[in-house]
């Protein structure tokens, strides 16, 4: 047992041990005591309940995963950027489609959760490589922090990710900007420092996190255009390509 | 020392200096509320969102016994 949970447990009984011969002596101080007594043990355990890892084991841990992916797409010589996928009846968390050709098509009807490679397609343009978005977690927090389904709520939702992002410590802020079928996001203070050249296909968690939820808030697919990154500040540009009747 | 350390320690010191000057349980109920409502906002960028979540129960029951306790004051006053 952590030693906050000893401390709140303690506390609290104390406290209610206060109140009970506060009452019974009819003291009023040492009813308050009680009572504060037991509003802090509460306190305390609220706070003992969630681990969090460290930072370098974050990295010991997650990266490799990350890399692995990375090392896939690479492995098929996919180089077309990735078309992110919003939750449907089919992939009821999202997903992201690597395109083996720049000008692709996708029918979202053929893919379900287990798909992985599309190759078993008429048509070559149809071929990609489906994965599932890695930052599918990091979007349940934020929708859980904002007590909202991204689903059709607009871009704005999309920057509650900001106030997650900021207490897990993984990056400062995230700002979305819109104009027509462009979308540009700026994501500043990013400490996972995995950004490269290949974010384009497999972002990290914090970045695909991000356009998944662009997307479901959307209910649009949206396909990455450009990822730049300097000093932990990160620029992507995406394109809205439609929803998911048309690519139906 | 780390954010949520320092948010528990206010909270500590404010419920001494409550338990110190209030005599009545009705204030210092409030004043608990008041205290608790306002480090979550003022903390609220910095706490973790699950512990947030798990905050909100002892928020409920706190506003629940303020409204008690204003429903109280109420009927005093109308009688």
């Amino acid at each position: 047992m952590k030693l906050k949970h000893i401390a709140g447990t303690l506390l609290i009984v104390i406290g209610s041990i206060l109140v009970f011969k506060g009452a019974v002596d009819g003291n009023q101080s040492l009813i308050n005591a009680g009572i504060g007594g037991v509003f802090l043990g509460v306190v305390v355990l609220t706070f003992s309940t969630s681990d969090y890892i460290k930072y370098d084991a974050f990295k010991a841990v997650v990266m490799p995963y990350v890399e692995s992916s990375r090392d896939l797409v690479d492995a098929l010589d996919l180089k077309n950027s990735a078309a992110y996928i919003p939750p449907y009846k089919n992939l009821p968390e999202g997903g992201v489609f690597i395109p083996l050709h720049e000008d692709f098509d996708l029918d979202l009807a053929k893919l379900d959760r287990n798909t992985m490679f599309i190759t078993d397609v008429g048509r070559e343009k149809e071929m990609g490589l489906l994965l599932k978005p890695l930052g599918k977690e990091l979007m349940r927090m934020y929708e859980s922090y904002s007590e909202m389904d991204f689903a059709n709520a607009g871009l704005y939702a999309v920057e509650n990710a900001s106030a997650v992002l900021r207490s897990l410590g993984l990056a400062k802020s995230v700002t979305v900007e819109e104009s027509g079928a462009k979308v540009k996001v700026y994501v500043d203070g990013v400490r996972t420092n995995a950004c490269s050249k290949t974010c384009e296909q497999t972002a990290c968690p914090v970045c695909s996190s991000i356009l998944l939820s662009i997307a479901k808030s959307l209910q649009e697919l949206i396909v990455v255009e450009e990822f730049k990154f300097e000093d932990g500040f990160v620029e992507i540009s995406a394109r809205r390509i439609g929803g998911i009747d048309r690519w139906m | 020392m780390d954010v949520d350390d320092a948010i528990i320690l206010t909270l500590a010191i404010w419920v001494f200096i409550c338990s110190i000057l209030v005599k009545t349980v009705d204030v210092y109920a409030t004043l608990l509320l008041i205290g608790l409502l306002v480090v979550a906002e003022v903390a609220g960028n910095f706490i973790k969102p699950e512990t947030k979540q798990r905050l909100k129960p002892a928020i409920y029951f706190l506003l629940f016994v303020f409204l008690g306790i204003v429903v109280r004051k109420v009927m005093e006053v109308l009688r």
